[in-house]
């Protein structure tokens, strides 16, 4: 008997090690602090005045308490190069001295320097726009509206980590008016808090290594972007007593633990994707979609895309996939007992109506215009979503490519952050702009809102605070573009499909 | 507790905050009178402002004084007294003339008349030990905490005991008066224990952000606002919502205790404050700018030994105990 139990533990064991190296591949386990024990953290500081005093010391004291060995360097040092596991850089901290010195750092940071981030191409560079410093005298209103946060997405590691259990508010400093620093991050960021209504005013947002910030910079490391100013760690919420008891009440409070969270997610093991390689990648897919009932919803016997879309299901069946094709008309219940759905875009929207949107199995959708009946982007058209090339529809031109943003995502086929060309020949290419919840992994070029391919996660907030009931992804196909994919568009094809009906990172 | 003490930048803050001109006092407190009393020790220490009486706890019993003289007026038998209270009558928000008083020791709690200032009922605690007491507003109970583990609830009209429980508590001030919450200051763990008095149960601690060592509470049941003194200086002041401590200011230093008090000066002078009177003999008045502003207003080097303090708000002073090598004091406190 014991030795069944100890063998059974070890399988259990097993598939645990199993489990958790595949988190830590996939850049979504975040370490406790026991793991990161001893890791070295340098903070890099202004010096406090008599007349502005700063809580710098106390962050070095609050991160000693959490085992990490703390060190202070001011901004006019020369640059670390080795020996530190993370960099925090203090609003106190002198940006023009900081002048961008750490932003190809390989060494993960954490900054609250807001007009630093320009320089370390976490947003772009104009003040009021890109970011924004809050100060309790000069923007005194504004100053109380920063007090109340907006997590944003409670599938991203950090928030899964303080058991954030859905998008909701909490109260990010304590009831005072309060300094604060907001940015708006290129579309590769996870904006984990967002402020003052606005969900591009991003309180804290993340970037994974090998994802692309402003200006088509790489990260180099990990990078958070957090609503501190000079001397307002200690304002940080937390509760205590009588109130922890009250779920509600201990997520309303839980700023310093998303600071604790971040700083640790920032210290953690990023996500290595696979690397370009679409034979590989297909065997995958079909590794994971042998067996499985996809759904094909298409326009049967239509003037245009016939062709292209007997090709996906050709692909499909291929593949190994158990492929049951069925008219736009027919009801959404066509879809139990499947296990995803792909959505044509040889479908009308108008047609279409609202169905699919409750399904509660995985939905790869091909047409950008259906967007926001799938709650996927909110419902202005050629504003919320839109496309190039279509005459008389959109003011674009017709575009063959798209740009890799987010390579550390699977979706992203292991392209690296570039330009790709994505169909033969300049065409139609729709796109959307989903919610901050969403992943982006390629945009239109030039237009960051224009987001060509981004998925959900299941459980992530879509448009109208609508909850993913499975993962959802968007990926332009527009008929009869299938044909035309590229090898790098036939790959990314593979890889949102391959995430798509992948299992969630969420239950 | 994660962010800490001892902080250079952050105890530079509080001393700023203490020295600024914007936190100077309207008032300088400062001692105009002295009353001797009888016996070894004098510890709580309750005002009948409009009796004009001074009820002392001691090792004798509670000495009754003449609070504009300090003459006796007698003393209510309680073998090693440490608290005593009186029983608000509030006339909407008006305090009228208490007819009610408690006062606990040697491991009881005794009520009695304030008009024949004779003993009316005795209860047991459950545990020895110091024991304090506190009056909830809310409940209209009187509450006895006692540092050997036990809180027990008294209906303050009757006198009956409507809850006894063992809990573990502190040795530090206690403080009530709203929610059913007691809190007890836990001097060795550095936390405010919260404990509720309808179920004799901890409902959870307020630990101390960068004090240690805290001794001294004072309760603004309208402002939900904790006042915590702590030994080493630093006083706290808590949102009892969150357990948040949202301030932190520069006091005196060793044991404390504190009162709060709205308008202690009178109309047009401050709002409302938190005094704290710690045991090197320095009377820090916390002043409520608004309900999230507070500044030390003034910090007043009275004498050495202060232990409890009680607000008379006829006069507008303080009345604190105290010892002078072996004789203990009532310490008259005014500007």
């Amino acid at each position: 008997m014991l030795k069944l139990i100890s063998a059974g533990s070890m399988v259990a064991a097993t598939l645990f090690a199993t489990a958790l190296a595949a988190n830590a591949q996939d850049g979504t386990y975040i370490k406790s602090a026991a793991e990161l024990h001893g890791k070295r953290v340098l903070i890099v500081a202004g010096e406090a005045e008599a007349d502005h005093p700063n809580d710098d010391r106390l962050v070095a004291q609050h991160l000693t308490e959490q085992g990490y060995i703390v060190t202070m360097a001011k901004d006019d040092d020369a640059v670390v190069t080795s020996g530190e596991d993370l960099i925090i850089l203090s609003s106190t901290a002198d940006p023009r001295v900081l002048a961008g010195k750490y932003a190809n750092s390989a060494v993960p940071v954490f900054t609250w320097n807001t007009v630093d981030y320009p320089n370390m191409r976490m947003t772009g560079p104009e003040r009021h726009v890109d970011f924004e410093t809050l100060d309790p005298v000069q923007d005194y209103m504004r100053s109380f509206s920063v007090l109340y946060g907006y997590y944003t997405n409670v599938t991203t590691p950090i928030v899964r980590e303080i058991g954030i259990p859905r998008s909701e508010m909490f109260g990010t400093l304590y009831l005072e008016p309060q300094a604060f620093g907001w940015g708006k991050p290129a579309p590769s960021a996870d904006i984990i808090v967002a402020s003052e209504g606005d969900p591009t005013h991003a309180a804290v947002f993340t970037y994974e290594k090998g994802s692309t910030m402003y200006n088509g910079f790489v990260a180099p490391a990990r990078r958070v972007g957090f609503y501190l100013q000079d001397a307002t760690f200690h304002f940080l919420t937390a509760v205590h007593g009588p109130a922890e008891h009250d779920p509600d009440l201990a997520e309303w409070w839980s700023g310093l633990k998303l600071f604790d969270a971040s700083i640790r997610w920032a210290l953690s093991e990023p996500a290595v994707p696979a690397p370009y390689d679409p034979a590989a990648l297909m065997n995958r897919l079909a590794a994971a979609i042998k067996g499985k009932r996809i759904l094909f919803v298409r326009r049967l016997n239509t003037p245009e895309g016939e062709e292209s879309d007997d090709h996906i299901a050709e692909h499909l069946k291929k593949l190994g996939a158990i492929v049951k094709e069925v008219d736009q008309t027919e009801p959404d219940t066509v879809a139990q007992g499947e296990d995803a759905i792909i959505l044509s875009a040889t479908n009308s929207k108008y047609k279409m109506s609202n169905k699919y949107r409750d399904a509660k199995i995985p939905l790869l959708c091909l047409e950008g215009l259906m967007a926001d009946t799938l709650k996927m982007a909110n419902r202005r058209r050629y504003i919320d979503y839109g496309e190039h090339g279509e005459p008389k529809e959109s003011e674009d031109p017709p575009e063959a490519y798209l740009e890799i943003v987010n390579s550390s995502n699977v979706m992203a086929a292991g392209l690296k952050p570039s330009y790709v060309k994505y169909i033969k020949e300049a065409d139609v290419l729709k796109w959307a702009t989903p919610t901050p919840a969403a992943l982006t992994i390629a945009v239109l070029p030039n237009s960051f809102h224009e987001r060509a391919i981004f998925g959900y996660e299941k459980g992530s907030t879509m448009a109208d605070e609508f909850v993913a009931p499975a993962r959802r992804t968007l990926l332009p196909v527009d008929n009869p573009a299938f044909d035309d994919l590229t090898e790098q568009g036939h790959a990314l094809f593979d890889a949102v499909l391959l995430w798509t009906i992948s299992p969630p990172a969420t239950k | 507790m994660s962010r800490i003490p001892q902080s250079t930048g952050y105890l530079l803050c509080i001393m700023l905050l203490a020295s600024t001109g914007r936190v100077m006092s309207a008032q300088n407190y400062k001692v105009i009178s002295e009353y001797k009393l009888l016996g070894s020790s004098a510890t709580g220490i309750a005002v009948d402002a409009a009796g004009r009486r001074l009820f002392i706890a001691g090792n004798d019993g509670v000495a009754v004084l003449n609070a504009d003289t300090g003459a006796s007026l007698g003393i209510i038998p309680l073998k090693n007294a440490t608290d005593v209270l009186l029983v608000p009558v509030m006339n909407g928000d008006k305090r009228g003339a208490s007819t009610k008083g408690y006062a606990t020791g040697d491991g009881k709690v005794i009520s009695f008349s304030l008009a024949d200032m004779k003993a009316q009922g005795t209860d047991a605690l459950p545990t020895a030990g110091v024991s304090s007491l506190c009056y909830d507003e809310d409940a209209k109970t009187v509450e006895a905490v006692s540092t050997g583990g036990s809180i027990v609830t008294i209906d303050a009209g009757s006198g009956k005991v409507l809850n006894s429980a063992r809990v573990a508590t502190g040795a530090g001030q206690i403080a009530c008066g709203t929610l059913n919450q007691v809190y007890v200051a836990d001097t060795a763990a550095n936390v405010v224990h919260v404990l509720n008095h309808q179920t004799g149960r901890n409902d959870g601690d307020f630990p101390m952000m960068t004090g240690h060592r805290p001794s001294g509470l004072a309760l603004d049941t309208k402002g939900r606002r904790l006042f915590v003194a702590c030994e080493d200086g630093v006083i706290e002041v808590v949102d009892t919502d969150s357990g948040f401590t949202f301030t932190q200011l520069k006091g005196g230093a060793g044991p404390a205790q504190a009162t709060f008090a709205w308008t202690p000066q009178g109309k047009g002078q401050w709002k409302a404050a938190a005094f704290v009177a710690q045991r090197d003999g320095t009377l820090t008045g916390v002043r409520m700018n608004a309900y999230i502003n507070y500044t030390v207003g003034g910090a007043y080097k009275l004498s050495p030994g202060l232990r409890a303090i009680a607000y008379d708000e006829q006069t507008h002073h303080f009345f604190l105990t105290a010892t002078h090598g072996d004789v203990p004091v009532v310490v008259v406190a005014g500007y």
